[in-house]
């Protein structure tokens, strides 16, 4: 395939999320936290896909790394975090089976964890849980300002809030997307858990590999 | 006809709002279940099937979620409470990592009278329809879903005994 198919069919996979893009605003916050309280604002729907893939942040092993240190990798960024007050959401182990589902492509795709909680996800906690997950996973965390900016990069909504209830007295409620990143740095599609069986997200990536070749 | 005044009984205590944490809502009728293959502590192979006979209380959990790991304790005194003959609590970890963390927690939390199960997560998650940690199901002696509770719950509250001995009464034939 052509670079030029290939854009063409990446336009035309994010037009469809944008056209997406209000309902999924709004349902994540449904989907996502059963905690979430009542009176959170609604998700702010920009119109544009105006995702970037930017940070400076802290890798579970210590190390600094932003953006660029994935170039040449698939990513696929998910924005969460570890003390899940009720129920616990299964998005990092849905990414884990997408990953086995590669098989070999898996080495060309980085599944990465960003915490939004980085008071509590320090990088030793952040080290535990991926380990639980993949052994490809990386965990990022850093200073509250740090998220806060990938956070804002990424579009990605999340807000603390006081509850009396959970662990240490608060909880964090935020969108449950997982984003699709080029070897280039691009963005490149959204997906849910629960909108597609891990099988249908990993066909979906088998094929964005190929249609890139090895080189990219 | 005791029985079931039993049953009614549990079932308006289940109805009381007041308590802190919820009760198990029980389905209007019974649903079919599928199973997964799974493994228990000493690397045998099981179904639900081999419940059969048995009141079973399923929580479909993981190491790594922190609710699962809080209602552990009140699960194990559960099981210490009404486990036996009539009735298991059956602990399913999704833990990718195996039997090992599992094992881990066990010992770190003191755990006595549960035994350790493990399945693959996706095949758990698409067999039980589970959406999040910890869900957990009632299953009655033939293996049918009496009713589901997705998130924590104090499974050894005076209330949720009363529901367990209810149904496990109720039963008996």
């Amino acid at each position: 395939m052509t670079s030029s198919n290939l854009s063409m069919s990446i336009l035309r996979r994010s037009l469809r999320v944008l056209a997406g893009a209000a309902t999924l605003g709004v349902g994540s916050v449904l989907l996502w936290q059963a905690r979430a309280p009542q009176d959170l604002p609604a998700p702010l729907v920009t119109g544009e896909a105006a995702i970037t893939n930017a940070y400076t942040l802290t890798d579970h092993t210590g190390r600094t790394v932003t953006a660029d240190s994935f170039a040449g990798q698939w990513q696929l960024v998910f924005f969460g975090f570890t003390h899940c007050p009720d129920i616990c959401p299964t998005t990092l182990g849905y990414m884990a089976q997408v990953m086995d589902l590669l098989g070999p492509d898996a080495e060309q795709v980085t599944p990465i964890f960003v915490t939004v909680d980085p008071a509590r996800d320090t990088p030793d906690v952040m080290a535990a849980y991926v380990e639980a997950f993949h052994p490809r996973m990386v965990g990022l965390s850093g200073t509250e300002a740090q998220v806060a900016e990938a956070a804002a990069n990424f579009r990605v909504w999340y807000e603390r809030s006081e509850d009396a209830t959970a662990p240490d007295g608060y909880t964090v409620a935020h969108a449950g997307h997982i984003y699709v990143m080029a070897p280039d740095g691009g963005f490149v599609d959204v997906w849910l858990e629960g909108d597609a069986p891990a099988d249908a997200f990993a066909a979906n990536l088998a094929s964005l590999i190929q249609s890139t070749g090895n080189s990219s | 006809m005791r029985r079931r005044d039993l049953l009614a009984g549990a079932l308006a205590l289940a109805a009381t709002p007041a308590a802190a944490r919820p009760l198990m809502p029980l389905h209007e009728t019974p649903r079919e279940m599928l199973s997964p293959p799974y493994v228990d502590g000493d690397g045998r192979d099981l179904t639900l099937a081999d419940f059969h006979g048995r009141v079973v209380l399923l929580n479909i959990w993981a190491t790594w979620c922190a609710p699962c790991r809080e209602e552990m304790p009140t699960l194990d005194a559960l099981q210490a409470r009404l486990g036996g003959d009539d009735f298991h609590v059956l602990p399913l970890s999704i833990d990718r990592a195996g039997l090992r963390p599992v094992r881990r927690f066990y010992d770190e939390i003191g755990i006595r009278h549960l035994d350790m199960y493990l399945a693959e997560d996706i095949r758990a998650m698409a067999a039980f329809a589970v959406a999040g940690l910890p869900t957990t199901i009632l299953i009655d002696r033939q293996g049918f879903e009496l009713g589901r509770l997705a998130g924590p719950a104090e499974w050894d509250s005076a209330r949720n005994v009363a529901l367990f001995e209810a149904i496990i009464a109720n039963e008996r034939t």
